[in-house]
């Protein structure tokens, strides 16, 4: 139906989430009819981005320099280091915002079945971050999955006698939830870890 | 033929699928081990993907005539099985054997029961851990007809008696060693063990190490030149 240049494009922007043959028939449009400008901007900083960003040598998070600004930004607390899942996880604690340590990023959770190890996450370089820099503590932030959880316990198992106490993350019940809704898991986690006030 | 009706489950498995859907392995009762799509299931704030994790007993509606079915209803059917230290990855463990050695799709109530008396306890602790692992291994090899015979021997031509030696002979079972029963070789067994394998008890340290081994002879050629992820990962977590 279209040409092939046309319909290369359409057949390229379907890589992206959500974006079924027909959002992407129209994305194609809409770039080739009205906005062309736009379209070579796209381009250019796509080719660019693509090429130049990569992985912070300290925290794994995704940045076109050597290091993050979060890694170095000297008032950031060196003390305290969050461990998480995924660049948008620090993008998620940047912005609740009450949190002024360093963290590290293990690009995915361990799975077994998937084939997914502990070389897979840097953990071997967040140990060796462990031994060279003076972290106190070392909060553990993935997922409150099973993956998630084995994760948790990798890292702290391998940060024992390491001198750094190891924190997780407290599972429960969400600000403005109403305890009916929630699920069994969730609940029991939430009075197994209730506090004294 | 389409399932109209919910059925128990446990996930096994999830990975992400397309945009917003979760493929699951599942145990279920009446399919054994079934893969299917739960569509839209990484939506909407995630709210279905929480009961779709491992350990926690489900109750589940699959539809679909292939082998790839789709997951319809489903909801919880008991507190979910939260599994901790070593029973975490003792539970990653049984869940990788199952779906790399089950047949898809074959009924096998033998190893669901297995499964749950399994989860049951791991969660009461690491001190049953080992024992229960066994026991469960030896059901699922059971149920698959990978076990040789445990009390017969020599071609179902004498039983084993616990003071002598058995040989593991690939295909047909044990076959009693003549001769001295201290000579202990690396695919060879204590009629002692066998028997308590067979009878499910695993009170002895020493039976219980052999029957380690006897395990992972049997589980071996089964999973051809490719290691079990979580035995490897249990290994690097807590053999350091």
């Amino acid at each position: 139906m279209f040409s092939p240049l046309i319909e290369n494009l359409i057949q390229a922007l379907r890589c992206l989430p959500g974006v079924g043959p027909k959002s992407a028939q129209r994305m194609a449009m809409h770039l080739l009819e009205r906005d062309r400008e736009a379209a070579a901007q796209l381009a250019e900083r796509l080719t660019l981005a693509i090429e130049k960003v990569g992985h912070c040598s300290k925290c794994r998070t995704m940045t076109e320099a050597e290091t993050c600004a979060l890694c170095d930004n000297p008032n950031r607390d060196a003390s305290v280091l969050c461990v998480v899942e995924t660049p948008a996880d620090v993008l998620a604690i940047e912005q609740a915002g009450n949190f002024h340590g360093r963290y590290f990023v293990l690009l995915g959770h361990l799975s077994p079945i998937d084939g997914v190890g502990p070389g897979d996450l840097g953990i071997d370089l967040l140990m060796s971050r462990l031994d060279s820099e003076p972290v106190e503590e070392l909060i553990i932030a993935t997922n409150p999955t099973v993956e998630g959880e084995a994760t948790a316990q990798f890292i702290a198992e391998r940060a024992r006698g390491k001198g750094v106490k190891v924190s997780r993350i407290a599972h429960g019940v969400p600000i403005g939830g109403e305890l009916e809704y929630i699920d069994g898991g969730t609940l029991a986690h939430a009075f197994s870890s209730r506090q004294v006030i | 033929m389409t399932q109209d009706r919910l059925q128990p489950a446990f996930v096994l498995h999830t990975r992400p699928f397309r945009d917003s859907s979760l493929l699951v392995d599942l145990l279920s009762t009446d399919l054994g081990l079934v893969r299917c799509v739960a569509r839209g299931a990484r939506q909407g704030k995630r709210r279905r993907e929480h009961s779709l994790q491992p350990f926690s007993p489900l109750l589940v509606e699959l539809l679909g005539r292939g082998d790839l079915k789709t997951l319809g209803r489903h909801e919880s059917a008991g507190a979910p099985n939260w599994l901790k230290g070593k029973c975490l990855y003792a539970g990653l463990y049984a869940n990788e054997l199952m779906v790399r050695l089950l047949p898809v799709a074959e009924t096998n109530v033998q190893v669901f029961a297995a499964y749950q008396q399994l989860l049951q306890q791991l969660v009461s602790g690491e001190q049953a851990m080992e024992a229960a692992l066994r026991r469960f291994e030896v059901q699922l090899l059971d149920s698959i007809g990978f076990l040789p015979p445990l009390t017969r021997c020599n071609g179902d031509t004498l039983a084993i008696e616990p003071q002598s030696l058995y040989a593991l002979v690939p295909d047909s079972g044990f076959r009693l060693v003549a001769g001295g029963a201290e000579s202990q070789r690396y695919f060879e067994y204590h009629g002692k063990t066998l028997l308590a394998m067979a009878a499910g008890d695993y009170s002895d340290e020493g039976v219980l190490q052999e029957a380690k081994r006897l395990v992972r002879n049997l589980l071996a050629p089964h999973l051809g030149d490719r290691p079990l992820q979580s035995r490897e990962l249990f290994r690097q977590v807590y053999d350091r």
